[in-house]
């Protein structure tokens, strides 16, 4: 039956439907020949008798007188009934007066003598004997012999009329479920056709919509939602290809910044006598670096929701769309002025915004996302509009920040597209990240984000946050850097020399005895030396991801020596262990890359 | 000649006697036997009730007989006795009255006029007039006064002509089964 389950539906469908009326009027025709057959011979006798009854009362006074010619004419006009094979009128005493025969018919189908009075089938044959009577006397008899068509050509003649119902029947419903079927085999069609693009790759297939509850409907509704969690899938999946991916440079950013970070802030501690241009050169530096270690963390982290240490803070939006306005300047004035191109920046800023909760640093780099793309898609120059207004939606209020260009605009297809990661329409200029990571930043701040934008006209970008009432924390007094009172004994651990001169040139200006060691294995020889030599480190600072010899392994042959030195692990695989709250064993704190020296000051502290 | 002999062994049952005289009838060589043709006839005539209606009032019972008169000379030599034995028509047995002349009281319901000296044909048949009578003659067309049947013979055949119109005056109905078999009909108005 291969080729039953290789039939097109359509067809399928077509065949249910012929074989159905098909056996549905084979089964009538069986049940009409049964029934008509059943009938067939007692309307048969009873046409017999009556003509035999019509005959005997014509025939009355010639068999009474023996006036054979009269017989023989009443007997010849049965002619003109063609069924009628034979016929004979008998005188009273039985002798056969007059008979008839059609011509053809077979001889010696009239008995000799009149016959006893009956009817009785032979051969096909209906045989009538029947007694005429006059005025009480029997005055002879007639013999009928009439033709009954056998079971075969009564069956042939049903047949053929079956088959021709058979043929019109199915001139009627085939065209019919042909149509009907188009509506179930068409919408199937339609579905395959989309499931091969999406074999293909495709996964922005649309669908026709269809309002039909039915069991296509249902399948076409559930492909659609199939196809859409099919999309979520792969941008998770990218998200996470590409944390993974970036978890290797996040490490390598992180150590490369520190030496900056932590220069940066001993400058801005130590050196009082800096000018203010300086010292707001210093503070951008600071700011800068602490976006790019904000940045690279979340790079990482595209696949993880809300990390469960992101502090969300309250946040005036007005005040931090100029801040990113000043650090997006150069963008958008400057080097534009220089290929006279003119990018004309208008602000509408709504006064009294309430405060959204967020973390800064994020929603700022956001922000200059957005502007970035906004340049960039007015090459011959425009309009940037940034805006901030309230609006209630559904009882809550809402803090709407927009992003607007008059530039090129997007397609229906770059629109949808334009979060997935890597997806970049500016070629090798575009790394295919910046709306990602935008979109990671609304989705961890359960933000909304929502894109209008026409060809050659323009694009607005607005994010849209919960209002909140902003709780009144008390202002974290910012504690004066006073350096520690008490001298520490300190081994530094790390494979990166960057990392343990800044370190230990900023640790040794807060009065620390520092000793550095630049693998894990000189780590641990050292401490073992010195722990022998009665000169004991107080803490050990070791970096997590060494080569042959990591911080856990340091960690684990410190704590063996000397259980009591806690041992400081500093990770520049980010925050996410800490998140993850699963500090390893023999660790007793972890700080992540870039060191922030009031954290590093606070741990230390608390060993002094 | 199967059939002379048959005829010949007339059976005592009046039907079979009358069968074989019938097919006597249609012999293609009728010999002019006058006793085989008297003998059809009497079948005949014991037939003709059958085909007769009369009013209600001609008899008291439906179990009255019809009675076959036959009047002055019988020409059946007993032939008639026999096929009329036991006949009956509908409920009413037939039964044979002789009589040398035949009034109107005679309670007769089919007349054979035979003609006599006393009573010729006519005078018979006269007698009869107007009453619910089916008379019968056998002039064999001899241009007597004739009966309402009279037989005739023709191609060698005893054959009858109908004065339909005669009957009608009687009052007494003629099926057209009958009328059909005769030669001619004289029809009613």
């Amino acid at each position: 039956m291969h080729w039953l389950s290789d039939l097109p539906i359509r067809w399928k469908l077509v065949l249910v439907t012929i074989l159905t009326c098909a056996i549905a009027e084979l089964l009538a025709g069986a049940i009409i020949t049964g029934y008509s057959s059943r009938n067939y011979a007692a309307q048969k006798s009873h046409e017999v008798a009556v003509q035999a009854e019509v005959l005997g009362a014509s025939l009355t006074a010639p068999l009474v007188f023996g006036d054979v010619a009269a017989a023989q004419e009443y007997l010849n006009a049965l002619k003109a009934d063609p069924e009628i094979e034979a016929a004979g009128a008998y005188a009273a005493n039985g002798a056969l007066l007059a008979s008839y025969a059609r011509a053809g018919a077979a001889s010696r189908l009239l008995p000799l003598k009149a016959s006893p009075a009956g009817q009785h089938f032979e051969n096909a044959r209906l045989m009538e004997s029947l007694p005429v009577v006059k005025a009480g006397n029997v005055v002879g008899s007639i013999y009928l012999v009439v033709t009954v068509d056998p079971l075969s050509v009564r069956l042939v003649r049903i047949g053929g009329l079956l088959l021709l119902a058979v043929i019109g029947s199915l001139l009627i419903a085939v065209p019919i479920s042909m149509r009907l079927n188009a509506t179930i085999s068409n919408a199937i069609r339609e579905i395959a056709t989309a499931a091969s693009r999406v074999t293909k790759g495709d996964l922005n297939v649309e669908l026709p919509s269809t309002r039909r509850t039915d069991e296509i409907g249902v399948l076409v509704s559930t492909f659609g939602k199939m196809l859409a969690s099919l999309r979520e899938m792969m941008q998770q999946e990218r998200l996470r290809a590409l944390g993974q991916m970036s978890s290797g440079i996040a490490h390598d950013i992180n150590n490369a910044v520190s030496p900056v970070a932590l220069y940066t802030q001993s400058l801005l501690e130590r050196e009082t006598n800096l000018s203010p241009q300086m010292r707001n050169y210093l503070e951008t530096v600071k700011r800068v670096v602490e976006d790019v270690t904000a940045t690279v963390g979340r790079m990482r982290e595209f696949s993880r929701k809300r990390e469960p240490e992101m502090t969300l803070a309250p946040l005036n939006l007005n005040q931090l769309v100029k801040q990113v306005i000043d650090l997006t300047r150069a963008r958008w004035s400057d080097m534009q002025h220089r290929e006279g191109v003119v990018i004309e920046l208008k602000t509408e800023l709504a006064p009294d915004l309430p405060v959204v909760m967020g973390v800064e640093s994020e929603i700022r780099e956001a922000l200059t996302n957005l502007i970035f793309n906004a340049v960039d898609a007015m090459p011959q120059g425009g309009t940037l509009t940034l805006s901030t207004k309230t609006v209630e939606i559904a009882g809550a209020k809402h803090v709407f920040v927009e992003v607007a260009d008059t530039g090129i605009g997007m397609d229906e297809d770059t629109r949808r597209r334009c979060f997935e990661p890597f997806f970049t329409t500016k070629g090798e200029r575009g790394t295919g990240l910046g709306m990602a990571m935008v979109y990671g930043i609304v989705q961890r701040h359960s933000a909304e984000i929502a894109i209008e934008s026409a060809v050659g006209e323009g694009t607005s970008v607005r994010l849209s946050f919960l209002a909140r009432t902003p709780v009144l924390t008390e202002p974290a007094v910012a504690q004066p850097s006073l350096p520690a009172p008490q001298q520490l004994r300190i081994l530094i651990v790390d494979d990166d020399p960057f990392v343990l001169d800044s370190m230990r040139a900023v640790l040794e200006l807060d009065g620390h005895v520092i000793v550095i060691a630049d693998s894990g294995q000189n780590g641990i020889d050292t401490f073992r030396t010195a722990h022998s030599n009665g000169l004991p480190f107080s803490v050990v600072i070791t970096d997590l991801g060494m080569p042959y010899v990591d911080g856990n392994q340091v960690a684990r042959a410190v704590k063996a020596i000397s259980p009591s030195t806690p041992v400081v692990l500093l990770t520049g695989w980010g925050r996410r262990m800490n998140a993850d709250g699963d500090a390893p064993a023999n660790v007793d704190h972890l700080l992540s890359k870039p060191p922030q020296l009031d954290e590093l000051r606070g741990v230390l502290a608390h060993y002094a | 000649m199967d059939v002379l002999k048959n005829a010949q062994r007339v059976g005592a049952r009046a039907t079979a006697c009358v069968a074989a005289i019938v097919a006597m009838a249609f012999a293609p060589q009728a010999p002019a036997d006058t006793s085989l043709e008297y003998a059809v006839k009497a079948a005949y005539l014991s037939k003709f009730g059958i085909f007769v209606d009369w009013p209600k009032s001609a008899f008291e019972t439906p179990q009255s007989p019809v009675v076959l008169c036959v009047a002055g000379q019988d020409p059946f030599d007993g032939t008639l006795d026999k096929v009329v034995e036991g006949q009956h028509i509908g409920e009413h047995p037939l039964t044979i009255r002789r009589m040398k002349t035949v009034t109107r009281n005679s309670g007769c319901d089919i007349l054979y006029a035979g003609g006599s000296d006393e009573q010729p044909i006519d005078q018979a048949l006269a007698a009869v007039n107007g009453t619910n009578v089916l008379t019968v003659t056998d002039t064999a067309g001899r241009g007597q006064a004739a009966g309402i049947v009279d037989f005739v013979i023709q191609n060698n055949r005893v054959r009858f002509n109908i004065d339909d119109r005669a009957a009608a005056q009687n009052g007494i109905i003629i099926s057209s089964h009958l009328l059909s078999l005769a030669l001619s009909v004289r029809p009613r108005n």
